[in-house]
């Protein structure tokens, strides 16, 4: 019944892939959400997850990035976040925002990445 | 309150659903501004719901009318809190960040479980979502502006009474707090009293509060009840802050208006002190004045003539206690008792102890003491500060209203015995001529005058009568009189003219240099003719006096004489001698104003009414003529005599013819 999250990649650059969740991160779709992230992050050297369009984002969203911030620093992959505001504050509430790397947009994750 | 209240299906989709459903109620209650944090906190509850329940569940959101809003979630799960804890995930790094968030961000939460199942609930606040931190020097639980407005404000009116207020303020308290009951306690000289109350006193008292009272004044505040609200200390503490306010104020009020009527009561003592220049009196009006306002008893001491202790008045509230009193005083006025040692010491009050209980305070003149003043409590406690400075000062002008009494009483004896001194001690006694004289001081003896007569011999057939008066009163007058008597008898004893002893005794006054003392005088130098039938020639001087009355054998009346300057005035100074002859039967009667401005209300006694008064005499004799005069002033007007009265009479014995000569 919730409303299900649109997931898109987009490679701007051969080692780089940006991941777009658009919708909500919730009990139903946090499982798939952490599923494509641990496959990227098998394969890139820099992840960009894109969470700017993301509408709902609870503790289980919360534990599954931190899942996946996990097995990318054993994979020496770099998880790069844009969070909007619902992100952002679920992470401050949980004071959990100094364990990602955070920006305002892709552009600005992709330039940190030069 | 609103509220609203949905069931889902304990399905994994259950949670997105019912966050649509929290943000639509929430559209409702126009409370959007919470939507965002209420839907995360609320899904978390769903989800947990879902998760460890595996249950349908029950979400409910109530807005209160403070705009606190409560989202409770109840699944129907049967599993214990305890049961639930053990099952969340394994690696808390990862989860439970979900009571984290609600822990967070609410300003309430808790978790109820009973057989229907398990609820977590939430609170988040309404409109101030954040609670301002209260100032540093605040008390934490400083009431809102709306309930110190209530528990504070009472309208400034004087009208409503110390107790009404205090009641009204701590009812209110009482309100607010919803306990059974409180009061408002003051101590006081006699023990603590309720000021105000209400409901059940008798309940444990659960929260005390001292009013911050100016010492010594003391009291407290008492909030009544088995359990009371947190908050009850701070607001107990404003109220009783407010009562202080109440209670000093109106012990200003009082304070005033008991300093007010003190100056009453002191200014009408004083007036009382002065009304009598009688020692006696004035010494009977002092304990009179004093009971029982400022003690049950008093007692005034003067000094006797050997400088003695007496007891010059005593009053007590209990008639029955006087004897009693004065027993316990006796003692006290000896020579070694409490009352001497006090004015030995010089000490400004002693305390008088027990069976007296009392003070006394000495009596001092220009730092002379004249005696004492001891008072006893009032009722059963020690004089207060201000009933203290109240008998000080009634003690001082007490002292000053004796001794003015004792100092005039001297001052009569001392003018009246001088005045008695300067009138003849007897009259001459001679054959064909009768003297008479009479000497009325002023009825109350508190002024003696200048009025004074004489009668002297000069030779076997002459002698001279006088009336006068001396200007002013008292001993300087009385002085001024021998002088004025022993000029003229000795002048006329030398033989001089009437006029020019009048001349000297006017130079002589003169040369005194005191303008306010001058003298009238009407002098009359008498021969006994030797003519058959007997007569008497008569020379007149008037040295500015009243003309004495010829009163004729045959009960007519006539006024003789000249006037001229009264002596002791002016330099310029002049006499006009007149020579008249008695017949038998004839009187010539002198007397001074005290007689004709002899008052009735503005009426004065006059010429006429002291004519008419002679010519009806029954009985015509030299002293039955001074009798009539007498009695006709006393019959004009009872009013105490203003001036002092002096008259002389000669007479020609009747039986013969008079007439005049002139």
């Amino acid at each position: 019944m919730s409303d299900p999250v649109q997931l898109r990649t987009d490679r701007p650059a051969p080692n780089c892939v940006v991941l777009s969740v658009v919708g909500e991160i919730d009990l139903v779709t946090a499982p798939g959400l952490e599923t494509a992230i641990a496959e990227h992050v098998a394969v890139a050297p820099y992840l960009v997850i894109d969470l700017s369009e993301v509408t709902f984002f609870g503790s289980l969203g919360l534990a599954a990035l931190m899942r996946a911030m996990n097995q990318a620093e054993e994979r020496g992959t770099r998880l790069l976040l844009v969070a909007g505001q619902r992100v952002l504050r679920t992470m401050d509430l949980t004071k959990t925002a100094e364990l990602f790397s955070v920006y305002d947009s892709v552009d600005e994750a992709l330039r940190s990445n030069t | 309150m609103f509220s609203r209240r949905a069931q889902f299906p304990g399905d994994a989709g259950a949670p997105s659903a019912a966050r649509r459903f929290v943000r639509a109620v929430l559209a409702k209650m126009r409370r959007d501004d919470l939507a965002d944090d209420v839907v995360l906190l609320a899904s978390e509850l769903c989800e947990n719901a879902v998760l460890h329940a595996g249950t349908g569940f029950t979400i409910e959101l109530s807005l209160a009318d403070v705009g606190d809003l409560t989202v409770a979630v109840t699944d129907h799960g049967p599993a214990p809190m305890e049961l639930r804890r053990a099952e969340q995930p394994a690696n808390p790094e990862y989860g439970g960040r979900g009571l984290a968030l609600v822990h967070t961000l609410a300003t309430a939460w808790g978790s109820r479980h009973d057989r229907n199942g398990h609820q977590v609930w939430f609170t988040i606040g309404g409109r101030v979502p954040v609670r301002p931190a209260p100032p540093a020097d605040m008390p934490p639980e400083w009431p809102d502006p709306d309930t110190a407005r209530w528990l504070l404000y009472m309208p400034v009116t004087e009208d409503l009474p110390l107790p009404v207020v205090v009641a009204e303020l701590t009812r209110r308290l009482g309100d607010v707090l919803g306990v059974p009951g409180a009061a408002v306690l003051l101590d006081g000289e006699t023990g603590t009293v309720e000021l105000a109350g209400f409901g059940d006193r008798t309940r444990p008292s659960a929260v005390v509060v001292p009013l911050p009272l100016t010492p010594p004044r003391a009291g407290r505040l008492v909030v009544h009840g088995e359990s009371v609200p947190e908050s009850t200390t701070e607001l107990a503490r404003l109220t009783a802050q407010r009562i202080t306010l109440a209670v000093e104020a109106d012990q200003q009020h009082s304070a005033d208006r008991e300093r007010w009527l003190w100056m009453t009561y002191l200014a009408e003592a004083t007036e009382m002190f002065s009304n009598s220049l009688d020692v006696r009196l004035t010494a009977a009006i002092v304990p009179q004045v004093l009971v029982p306002r400022l003690g049950r008893w008093c007692a005034l001491h003067l000094h006797d003539q050997r400088g003695r202790l007496e007891l010059a008045a005593l009053t007590h509230e209990d008639e029955n206690a006087l004897a009693a009193l004065r027993d316990e005083l006796g003692p006290l006025a000896e020579r070694d008792g409490a009352l001497s040692v006090l004015l030995d010491d010089g000490a400004d009050a002693a305390a008088l102890g027990s069976p007296l209980d009392g003070v006394v305070m000495p009596l001092r003149v220009g730092g002379r003491a004249i005696g004492t003043i001891s008072v006893g409590r009032p009722g059963h406690r020690a004089h207060r500060p201000e009933e203290l400075m109240i008998i000080t000062e009634l003690t001082r002008r007490a002292a000053q209203a004796v001794d003015n009494a004792q100092r005039d009483s001297a001052h009569v004896a001392t003018s009246q015995a001088l005045q008695q001194a300067l009138l003849p001690r007897a009259l001459p006694q001679a054959e064909g001529v009768r003297f008479s004289a009479a000497y009325l001081p002023v009825s109350s003896g508190a002024d003696v005058g200048g009025d004074f007569y004489d009668v002297l011999t000069l030779g076997p057939d002459r002698w001279f009568a006088v009336v006068g008066d001396v200007c002013g009163k008292g001993p300087r007058a009385a002085a001024r009189t021998g002088l004025v008597r022993d000029v003229l008898r000795v002048l006329l004893r030398d033989g001089q003219p009437l006029a020019r002893t009048f001349e000297l005794l006017n130079e002589m006054m003169l040369e005194a240099g005191d303008p306010s003392q001058f003298a009238t005088v009407a002098l009359a130098l008498i021969t006994r003719q030797h003519t058959e039938p007997a007569s008497v020639a008569v020379e007149l001087v008037l040295a500015g006096h009243e003309q004495p009355a010829l009163v004729y054998a045959d009960g007519n009346v006539s006024y003789l004489g000249t006037h001229g300057s009264a002596v002791g005035l002016v330099r310029k100074f002049a006499v006009h001698p007149t020579r008249h002859v008695l017949l038998a039967g004839d009187t010539l009667v002198f007397y001074t104003d005290g007689v004709t401005e002899h008052r009735r209300g503005a009426e004065l006694f006059g010429p006429e009414r002291l004519a008419k008064a002679l010519r009806r005499a029954g009985n015509r004799t030299a002293d039955g003529l001074i009798t009539a005069v007498r009695q006709a002033v006393e019959d004009f007007s009872a009013e105490a005599h203003r001036d002092d009265i002096a008259m002389v009479a000669v007479q020609v014995p009747p039986g013969d013819g008079a007439r005049s000569l002139e």
